[in-house]
């Protein structure tokens, strides 16, 4: 006899089960009964069931969870549930009917019935699917000749490309594509699978980000100790032709001696991310490589505090839960955190250990911070409170959900004259209150302007600013950035507001140029630019650009700080007025 | 007081460890193999001494021994290098370490891993409980597995070392990820148990649908738990994952509980990621 197909009956009743067994058992279907869950499941790994009848009530479960267990499963959902409950027990149809169950019957009922009714949803499913698996087949990749129905030979690429493989669109792994040909690719990954299972595959191009669908054609691992080899076949549709076309080129590439093209999907690890973002290409503009030297010198640095940062994360430093790292300077690094005391979000600022280990910074930072804590200010992040925990000195600050200028800046290239002004008046007058307490913050730079995302200014980093006294050993590593600092700052000198002012006026110059005032290659070159060199007025840079702006920030930049603003007030006042004019149509000296 | 274990450490090491904690913690030198008592060691401190594939398997072997607890492993290496350092992590290592780094960054990078992890709060265990019931009861009723519950830690790190996860997608009022994650020889009881089959007949395809049942059966039925309330969620497809170390896609900067659960005198754990929209703000 040729079985026609297996039914999976589960029913405490045995002499109904018996019943059913034979009766199908005349017209060569094989039934399998099982009272449980267990049982069922079982069953169904072992079998190509084609239809699933079901009681309300399982040993271990009810007959509704089962069925939507079974609805919910991507490798069973296909297989029709016909609810068969009987008369004395009937329970609820609709219910049943809503969770997917393709029939309800009652039973006793004739056996003609049974038959027409439960054959009407059969779904015959292919033997080979539901055999016990085979031995895993041999690996694609090494092999010559692949299978003969895996469509043509894999073309193996030189360097794997890096993209992400998702079973749901939802939780995404990394995976590896090292092989591949007009239907199929070969990839590398610990997401696990078996043969018939759907897949989704992630390619973030610089053109887009094209997403493949297939399903698992065959799936090869040696021990769970290791990623497993799949070979997906893909569907054919237009991601897949646009992505088949550039693996070919790619290969080809690689065949002819090239070297292997960037990967464009490997993701920066988080941290990296967190510290150096890489300037976007696109924005770029001329001579911002000192940027980027320092860029670089920041990252190198990093490395032992990134991994003091990192040590931290999922910790607890007095009420503050350590969540994540949010970037790193050179006089620590910020993590987010939440206050369970007062519920709230913060923002830590761990002090590094090159600066923490000194007994004198220590002393001098907590002085700082108590006086920069009397600030209170709409535009000045708030400090909360300073800790020592655990030999970690931190301080918590007033968590801002927003961007920093210095992303902004990557992000627009350049600011556009209203919105810029809105930012720099604001500063202004935070700056002056700052001015009125006698504070200096001596790091003022893009990085520590931030903007929330109700479009607030918030001006960070007061109070750590003494620091900068605290120069490390090794010279070539730097403290701050050179792009933004006073003559005055560079010489060692005293400093008062007016050095703060000479740093607004070069932050803003860089936020509306697009470009700082000084770059070179060197940072001792830009640091003697600041110190001899005059700035390129911004009209010149840019002849869109107010020349009451342009001479605004020159003015604001002098070398002398007996030629500059004098308050920060004059400054706010002076812009204020530009601002309304060129709102107000009458662009002033815009086009004198 | 916080015990540290100096694994395979020569007196160069010894002597700078001790300078730099000595006055946190007390130090207990000991040789590969010897045992160690679990519950009071804080932190296991190896000096590289053999070829990387050993210190390695060294690292997968005490990592495995640590049965989840959250233990950090630290590799001590005469000198940096990412590519060796990569493989050590990837073993298990929470740290590596050269002897020439600067010792104040030593310093503080070891008192952070020392700082212990994270314990729920109470309204943080409000939603664990169906957790570690459900856990509990599913493993009992699908795979005749008595199993304890032994702690709960929260954890923000991606890595947890086992060889087998099961993985499910958590979204709606709440969103999240749960995760199964054992080592394959307690996976391969409980599923030959769950599935009705002989240990020997485990192969990959039982693995993987059972590691996928699993986690479902396991929030699906935790999700009734929360019909109506903030932690509402529903649920994606199960996604299983294999390989040592592997990482697990929660959502990033999440807070992660993680749940040991001892069966016998294995473990393993269910890691909760549960999050409701708008908490926080
Ligand atoms: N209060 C805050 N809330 C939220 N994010 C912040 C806060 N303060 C700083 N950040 C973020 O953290 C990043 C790192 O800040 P950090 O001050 O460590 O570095 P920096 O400003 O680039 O350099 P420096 O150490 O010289 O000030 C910033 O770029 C910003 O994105
Ligand atoms: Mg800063």
């Amino acid at each position: 006899m040729t079985v026609r197909g297996h039914i999976l009956l589960i029913n405490k009743n045995s002499s109904f089960c018996a019943k059913a067994i034979s009766v199908f058992q005349k017209i060569n279907y094989l039934v399998h009964t099982a009272t449980s869950m267990r049982e069922a499941l079982s069953t169904l790994s072992k079998h190509p069931v084609g239809v699933i009848l079901c009681e309300n009530e399982l040993d271990d479960i009810s007959g509704y969870d089962f069925l939507s267990f079974i609805k919910n499963d991507p490798l069973r959902e296909a297989i029709p549930v016909i609810f068969l409950v009987s008369i004395n027990n009937q329970g609820r149809a609709f219910r049943a009917f809503s969770l997917g169950a393709a029939d309800y019957l009652v039973y006793p009922l004739s056996s003609k019935i049974l038959i027409s009714r439960i054959l009407e949803v059969f779904k015959p499913i292919a033997e080979e699917k539901a055999q016990d698996p085979p031995e895993p087949p041999p690996p694609i990749v090494a092999e010559p000749a692949p299978p003969a129905d895996s469509g043509p030979p894999m073309q193996v690429l030189a360097a794997p490309v890096n993209v992400d493989i998702s079973r749901d669109g939802v939780l995404w792994m990394p995976c590896k594509i090292k092989a591949f040909n007009a239907q199929s690719i070969a990839v590398e990954t610990a997401l696990f699978g078996k043969k018939g299972v759907s897949l989704i595959i992630r390619f973030k191009k610089p053109e887009g980000i094209f997403v493949l669908y297939g399903r698992i054609h065959a799936i090869t691992f040696k021990d769970f100790q290791k990623p497993s080899d799949i070979d997906i076949a893909l569907e054919e549709n237009d991601a897949w032709r646009h992505i088949s076309q550039w693996l070919q080129h790619t290969a080809q590439q690689t065949a002819a001696g090239a070297p292997p093209s960037p990967d464009q999907n490997q993701a920066a690890g988080p941290e990296l991310a967190a510290t150096v973002a890489l300037p976007d290409a696109k924005h770029e503009t001329t001579g911002i490589s000192a940027q980027e030297l320092q860029e670089k010198a920041e990252r190198k640095k990093s490395s032992y505090d990134i991994r003091f940062y990192n040590s931290i994360i999922g910790k607890q430093l007095d009420n503050y839960r350590v969540i994540s790292l949010i970037g790193a300077g050179s006089m620590g690094g910020v993590l987010q955190g939440w206050d369970v005391a007062l519920e709230r979000e913060v923002a830590l600022k761990i002090i590094s250990f090159e600066l923490s280990s000194k007994e004198e910074f220590r002393e001098m930072f907590i002085k700082e911070a108590r006086v920069v804590s009397k600030l209170n200010h709409p535009n000045i992040a708030m400090i909360y409170n300073i800790g020592l925990s655990n030999d970690i000195l931190y301080y918590a600050m007033e968590f801002i959900d927003g961007v920093t200028l210095k992303e902004v800046i990557r992000a627009e290239g350049k600011l556009n004259a209203l919105k810029g002004l809105a930012i720099l008046i604001a500063t202004c007058k935070a700056m002056d209150e700052v001015y009125q307490h006698g504070i200096v913050h001596r790091d003022l730079k893009p990085a520590n302007i931030m903007i929330n995302h109700a479009e607030v200014v918030k001006i960070v980093d007061f109070g750590v600013a003494h620091s900068k006294q605290y120069k490390p050993a090794n010279q070539n590593k730097m403290v701050g950035t050179p792009l933004y600092m006073s003559p005055e700052q560079i010489a060692g000198l005293t400093l008062d507001h007016r050095s703060d002012m000479y740093s607004l006026g070069a932050t803003f110059y860089h936020a509306f140029c697009g470009t700082p005032p000084f770059s070179a290659d060197e940072i001792k070159e830009i640091l003697n630019q600041h110190l001899n060199s005059s700035v390129t007025p911004l009209t010149t840079v840019d002849p869109k650009i107010s020349p009451v702006l342009s001479n605004v920030i020159e003015k604001m930049m002098a070398k002398d700080p007996n030629h500059r603003y004098q308050t920060f007030k004059e400054i706010a006042q002076e812009l204020t007025l530009l601002r309304s004019r060129l709102i107000s149509g009458d662009a002033g000296g815009k086009a004198a | 007081m916080n015990q540290i274990v100096l694994m395979d450490c020569g007196s160069v090491v010894s002597k700078t460890i001790t300078g730099l904690l000595s006055d946190a913690c007390t130090l207990r030198n000991q040789n590969f193999g010897d045992s160690f008592d679990l519950h009071q060691t804080r932190m296991i401190l190896m000096e590289a001494t053999d070829p990387i594939e050993a210190v390695a398997a060294k690292v997968i072997k005490i990592r495995k021994s640590c049965c989840f607890r959250p233990i950090p492993i630290i590799v001590i290496k005469a000198e940096d290098n990412i590519e060796s350092s990569e493989i050590l992590l990837g073993a298990g290592a929470t740290e590596v370490l050269a002897l020439d780094a600067p010792p104040a960054a030593c310093r503080q990078i070891l008192q952070g891993h020392l700082i212990p992890n994270r314990k729920p709060l109470d309204k943080e265990m409000a939603y664990l409980t169906p957790f570690i019931e459900n856990t509990i009861t599913v493993l009992s009723k699908m795979a005749f597995v008595e199993t304890t519950f032994r702690e709960v830690f929260f954890s923000n790190d991606l890595k947890i070392f086992g060889e087998i996860s099961g993985i499910i997608g958590l979204s709606g009022t709440s969103e999240g990820t749960v995760a199964i994650t054992f080592y394959w020889d307690l996976a391969r009881k409980i599923i030959a148990n769950m599935m009705n089959v002989p240990m020997d007949k485990i192969n990959a395809e039982y693995i993987h649908d059972g590691a996928g049942e699993l986690i479902n059966m396991i929030s699906g039925s935790t999700k009734k738990r929360f019909k109506g309330t903030p932690f509402h969620f529903d649920l994606s497809l199960p996604t299983v994952v294999v390989g040592s170390g592997h990482q697990l896609g929660h959502p990033e900067g999440a807070s992660i509980a993680v749940l040991i659960f001892d069966v016998g005198s294995e473990s393993f754990i269910l890691q909760v990621c549960l999050k409701p929209k708008n908490h926080g703000d």
